[in-house]
């Protein structure tokens, strides 16, 4: 009987139907209160929300995607429609909407459900939207003889500039701010050429160049700090010191909540522009993924959060902007007139490009954009390699499709093989008194692994480097098409991967001989024969070798901290300013080096510990007869007789150091300016993160050359000897 | 004799200062590691640095394991640990054996391309055995971890020299008693390959537990992270909340000092002799 109840109960638990919901920062910790609201209008349903980091979102979905473990239903930036589409995993929601009583296709902002449309088909819902206004102190702007805000660039130029001077006035040091604009971020740099009415795919055009040249001039004219200033944004904008800057709408709540003193000091207007006031719509979609098992349910969430109540609902707990527009018509934003003034600028709102390359091109226009600000790089020239990279980027799409040269070479590798291995022919005598098959099976389990796991993979990926496989051709293998050496070729022209591969010389080239000297003197102080707990000291340098290399990597960030640090705080003892470590290109390499030496140098310690004890007693004895100094010891017997221990260990670093990945990973991601950017990073970036898995591939064969010859030449340099 | 004997004290004086110097480089980023994660907040912000936390608090280490699962991540990382050491030792020491002591057609052919096959870095065959893995469903599964980490051509070739100097006669005389043939290796072999066995484990134990890329990039899922990966993406997320992070890298760093310290004597003299490294 209790087993029939047992029964019932978990049959019932399971009748109940489970909604999985992934969204991202905020809304992924609040999208649990409408959750629960859903939950009980629809006691059927169970809902699973996890809230995904914003700046790992695009990794995990990626990686989702591809390993199928997608959620039902996702909430999607605008801006990364076009990419999972292509990648053909969400799911066309045409039907569902025709047949839907709650959502009718002219409740949203047309930009905003444009981001939704690609041919025929509607691939999302828009959620909420989001466009960036102008905040500006009212007081300040008034003491420049302003009381309103900037309405064309002359404008913004003027009362910037008024104010940098006026505020300034007998300081040394300028202290105080017109507006404050990244120095890397696509979408703060793409307002400008929409305003100024500049295709953003064609950097060659008039516009494009005015829209650069008056965001670059905004940082010339020292109205925009190139730099961090080191202080954060409310407080700058309590004190005055940014008195301007461009933001979405949640701002409006966090400045209320941060810096309350300036309450009714302070406004939003729309932005200035040239030939438009134009701003970014932007916000976010709800996907449901093609491989969902619960679409019905999913889209009963959907509709549930596209109804004008919850709009405003959601409104309400996030100020997250609706994009129903009914729910714009409500009374209760009479009492929200700075949120208004985003209901008008999203009338002028433009979305970037849909297409799937945007990511891609975006991330070069901002990189590009922070080179010619920063003047590494003059504009012409940046807007060139722009463009350049644009036209390759679209190049791409277009494909060859030939197996038969993968085939090909295929064959050409399994001849090579055969070759190599028929020459000898010296048979082993099997043992007669047991069966034959005992010493396969027994190497089966290992050698099997290998095989799989290694050798095939091994001549797979090298095959692939000649195609261009990626992710939109990920799962469908015959769309892969033969491209020869292009991937090499592109590889060698990639400023990126010479930059990635020069870093991690210098890494080695610097990293190696400093933890062998630093690992041998060490061990010829240990080895003195006076030195008590010598196993201690040999222990203790020996930890940081076995500790994870992630936890070193956090332990070492907080280290280098430049205000909180360990480091800096030791060189303030001897007066030495406290450095930027980890964001000043410079010194970001000297210092994951630093870091390196630390953690490995025990390890050869201890190998050099090891070849000194193995030397003979008599040659010093000899030699101390001889009347030789220590030093002289050092150079003719220690060095000498350590010789091939020391191939063994610069050998071994240099493979080591060649293949450094999370310090930057974890320490600098590859910044500030790709200044620590490494291979294996780089080839992660490819692979991992944007699913290059053909040109990543061939970045791992060009690192693997590289060693190759490396190890080649260290071995040929000891034989000579 | 004065003279020379005030020398070589102050020489001895300054190698001692050059190792304790060497210690405290060595030392002090632990210290440093474990003060700040008993800090509040708020303490870790103090100049000069505090060494000895005040208020000293747990708060930090009640947070890794209510709020972000730490212990769930403790448990996939020894989980994957102790899995591809246990399975790694005993693959790698049969096959080993079967290169030491059979004589088989193909045996030094396949022996020599193994050896070939070290040359190349892990970071060729990542993506195709990322591909393959999902075809095979192991993606974000234990199993994607242990499997392809267990085979090792390093281990073989360790094994491989280890069996070599056990004497034939042994082998024989117990094939002349009836033993089968897997009776040898796990009755016969395997014990006399202990001290080897131990020095290879501890190595594959701390490997797995420190591996960080295969992981990163395996386990999809959130809750299948171990703990390198946990702790990078706890450093991702909460990315000036040191005190937090501090005490993540203390539960990381901890359990693999603790198995040194335990085993050091193995492992220094493990790596004395063959080089070989985690």
């Amino acid at each position: 009987m209790i087993y029939l109840v047992l029964f019932l109960i978990s049959f019932n638990l399971n009748a109940k139907r489970s909604l999985t919901i992934w969204a991202m920062g905020f809304e992924g910790l609040k999208i649990k209160e409408m959750a629960e609201i859903f939950e009980k209008e629809n006691p059927d349903i169970e809902v699973i929300t996890q809230a995904i980091p914003w700046e790992a979102a695009h990794e995990k979905l990626m990686t989702a995607v591809v390993g199928d473990v997608v959620p039902d239903l996702c909430q999607l930036g605008t801006t990364w429609m076009a990419e999972f589409q292509a990648m053909g995993s969400l799911e066309n929601l045409s039907s569902y909407l025709e047949n839907s009583d709650v959502i009718k296709k002219d409740m949203f902002f047309k930009g905003s459900l444009d981001t939704c449309i690609f041919g025929d088909g509607i691939y999302g819902i828009p959620w909420y939207v989001d466009t960036r206004v102008l905040f500006y102190r009212k007081d300040i702007l008034e003491k420049v003889g302003f009381n309103r805000a900037p309405e064309t660039w002359d404008e913004l130029k003027e009362v910037t500039l008024r104010i940098v001077k006026e505020f300034n006035k007998g300081l040394e040091k300028q202290r105080f701010y017109g507006i404050l604009l990244p120095v890397k971020d696509w979408q703060s740099i793409c307002l400008f050429l929409w305003q100024s009415g500049a295709d953003l795919l064609k950097p060659e055009s008039k516009e494009f160049k005015e829209g650069i040249l008056f965001y670059k001039s905004l940082f010339d004219l020292n109205i925009t700090p190139k730099q961090d200033i080191g202080i954060d944004l409310f407080q700058g904008f309590k004190k005055g010191i940014i008195p301007m800057f461009i933001s979405g709408p949640w701002m409006v709540k966090i400045i209320k909540e941060q810096v309350p003193e300036i309450e009714g000091k302070w406004g939003v207007s729309i932005l200035p522009g040239k030939v438009k006031r134009a701003s970014f719509v932007g916000g976010c979609n709800w996907v449901i993924f093609r491989k969902s098992k619960n679409k019905d349910v999913a889209w009963k969430f959907i509709e549930f959060m596209t109804r004008k109540e919850n709009q405003i609902r959601w409104f309400l707990i996030t100020k997250d902007l609706p994009s129903n527009r009914y729910a714009w018509k409500d009374r209760i934003f009479e009492k929200y007139p700075k949120i208004k003034v985003f209901g008008k600028q999203l009338e002028e709102a433009v979305s970037p490009p849909n297409i799937p390359e945007w990511e891609k091109i975006a991330t070069i226009l901002e990189e590009k954009l922070e080179e010619m600000i920063l003047g590494v790089k003059n504009v012409e020239e940046g807007l060139k390699e722009l463009k350049k990279e644009i036209d390759k980027t679209f190049k791409e799409r277009k494909k060859k499709h030939s197996l038969i040269y993968l085939l090909l070479i295929f064959f050409g590798i399994v001849i090579l093989f055969y070759r190599i291995f028929s020459k000898k022919k010296e048979e082993e005598e099997p043992v007669v008194s047991i069966p034959y098959y005992i010493p396969y099976l027994f190497i089966l389990p290992s050698v099997g692994l290998l095989f799989i796991f290694l050798f095939l993979p091994v001549v797979f990926s090298f095959l692939m480097s000649f195609t261009d496989w990626n992710v939109y051709s990920f799962g469908k293998f015959f769309n892969v098409g033969f491209v020869g050496l292009k991937n090499y070729i592109q590889l060698f022209k990639d400023k990126i991967f010479w930059k990635a591969m020069r870093n991690t010389f210098i890494f080695a080239g610097v990293g190696v001989p400093l933890t062998v000297i630093v690992a041998l003197f060490m061990a010829v102080l240990l080895n003195e024969e006076f030195i008590k707990l010598r196993s201690f000291f040999r222990t203790s340098y020996f930890i940081p070798v076995v500790t994870t290399l992630v936890a070193v990597a956090v332990i070492w960030r907080w280290l280098y901290n430049p205000e909180y640090g360990l480091i800096n705080w030791f060189l303030g003892l001897f007066k030495i300013p406290p450095q930027k470590w980890l964001s000043d290109p410079r010194l970001a390499l000297p210092a994951l080096i630093l870091m390196s030496v630390w953690k490995n140098f025990g390890y050869n310690m201890v190998i050099f510990l090891a070849g000194l004890q193995a030397i003979p007693n008599n040659l010093y004895e000899a030699a101390k007869i001889d009347g030789a100094s220590r030093w002289q010891q050092f150079v003719h017997i220690t060095l000498p007789s350590l010789r091939p221990t020391m191939l063994f260990v610069v050998v071994m670093s240099f493979i080591g150091y060649f293949q450094f990945f999370a310090e930057p990973y974890i320490m600098t991601k590859g910044g500030p300016l790709n200044s620590t950017i490494s291979v294996v990073l780089y080839m992660y970036n490819q692979g991992f993160r944007f699913f290059n898995f053909a040109y990543a591939t061939s970045v791992a064969y060009v690192l693997f050359f590289v060693i190759f010859v490396f190890t080649l030449i260290q071995l040929k340099i000891r034989r000579e000897e | 004799m004065n003279v020379y004997k005030a020398k070589e004290y102050s020489r001895r004086f300054l190698i001692y200062i050059f190792l304790i110097t060497g210690l405290v480089a060595v030392l002090a980023p632990f210290v440093w590691m474990l003060s700040t994660s008993f800090k509040t907040h708020g303490a870790v912000f103090t100049m000069p640095p505090q060494w000895i936390p005040k208020p000293f608090t747990l708060e930090n280490y009640k947070k890794l394991f209510s709020e972000i699962n730490f212990l769930r991540h403790f448990l996939n990382s020894l989980i994957v640990a102790v899995s591809v050491t246990i399975f790694s030792l005993f693959i790698n020491s049969l096959a080993g054996y079967a290169f030491a002591k059979y004589r088989f057609p193909g045996r030094d052919r396949i022996f020599a391309l193994l050896l070939g096959a070290v040359m190349i870095p892990g970071q060729v065959t990542m993506i195709p055995v990322f591909l393959m893995l999902k075809k095979l469903g192991m993606l974000n599964s234990y199993l994607g971890l242990i499997i392809p980490c267990s085979a090792s051509v390093f281990a073989i070739f360790l094994m491989r020299q280890f069996i070599y100097s056990i004497p034939d006669v042994l082998i024989e005389s117990a094939r002349l008693d009836g033993c089968s043939e897997f009776g040898i290796y796990w009755k016969i072999i395997l014990p006399l390959c202990k001290p080897v066995l131990a020095t290879l484990g501890i190595f594959t134990f701390m490997s797995s537990w420190n591996d960080f890329l295969w992981p990163l990039i395996v386990m999809i899922d959130e809750k299948m992270y171990t703990l390198p990966v946990a702790l990078a993406n706890l450093n991702g997320q909460h990315a000036t909340e040191y005190a937090l992070l501090m005490a993540g890298s203390v539960i990381v760093v901890l359990p693999v000092i603790i198995v040194f310290l335990i085993a050091q004597k193995h492992i220094i003299k493990g790596i004395a002799t063959t080089g070989l490294k985690g």
